[in-house]
């Protein structure tokens, strides 16, 4: 229960830290060595799908969740983590802004850039094919 | 001709084709051929991302006037277009001022911006 309570004090303060525009910050903590790297990135999944739901909370703030997940993009030389900018771009665009207009084409980009990363990839190929279909209606 | 193709490529997130139609184009050209067409029809945030586009192609000397463009245009123009503007322009300004913390227009504009939103 009580780390539950931190662990909610914790994201609380993270999204504020996203909100004020100190992406930086918020990543470092996210990737901070002392996690081993399988529980990273389940921590980082989890942080994710809060943050996703957190934006339908605070529609002033959707275009900086959008900058903070892109942020990897100038600021990591690792092609890891570029990939999983351009995924989770990919993603934040299609599920939470997708009202926004042209939202779709940038999610594409996002994908095909991915792809560019990782070629051949089933899991995306698919994706591209359900993105260019939904851009027809 | 030119620019009609630049901006149909941005708002469709063709980015490499837009760079090669605006091969030797500044910043600033290409910024304000953006502004006007959001203007004339509407958000896009694609528009957006062609600046994370720049961002992360662009080699870093050149991220200092990213960061300030987007400072100025999210905060002024692009927030009319586009909601959410003001708290990016905070992130690309605080940007601004890692790379150049002396520069006195761009804390004044920060200052100016956190006196708005708080």
């Amino acid at each position: 229960m009580l780390l539950e309570i931190l662990e909610e004090i914790r994201f609380k303060k993270m999204i504020k830290l996203i909100q004020e525009g100190r992406f930086g910050e918020v990543w470092a903590e996210l990737d901070r060595t002392k996690t081993p790297e399988s529980e990273k990135k389940e921590e980082q999944a989890a942080f994710w799908r809060k943050v996703a739901i957190t934006i339908w909370s605070y529609s002033d703030y959707q275009m900086v969740y959008y900058a903070f997940y892109a942020y990897p993009l100038w600021h990591s030389k690792s092609s890891e983590k570029k990939y999983q900018a351009h995924f989770d771009c990919c993603i934040l665009l299609r599920n939470c802004l997708l009202y926004m207009p042209y939202a779709l084409y940038l999610a594409e980009y996002h994908l095909l850039e991915a792809l560019k990363l990782n070629p051949g990839d089933d899991f995306l190929e698919k994706k591209l094919v359900n993105l260019r279909y939904e851009q027809n209606y | 001709m030119k620019e009609e193709k630049f901006v149909e490529c941005v708002f469709f997130a063709e980015y490499e084709n837009a760079m090669v139609v605006a091969k030797d184009w500044s910043l600033e050209k290409m910024t304000s051929i953006i502004i006007a067409q959001l203007r004339e029809e509407g958000p896009a945030i694609s528009c957006y991302g062609f600046f994370v586009y720049l961002l992360s192609c662009w080699p870093i000397e050149k991220h200092l006037a990213i960061h300030e463009t987007l400072g100025h245009i999210l905060s002024a123009e692009m927030n009319d277009i586009m909601g959410g503007g003001k708290m990016t322009a905070i992130y690309h300004l605080r940007e601004a001022l890692a790379l150049a913390p002396d520069k006195e227009e761009n804390k004044l504009q920060l200052e100016k911006l956190l006196d708005n939103v708080t």
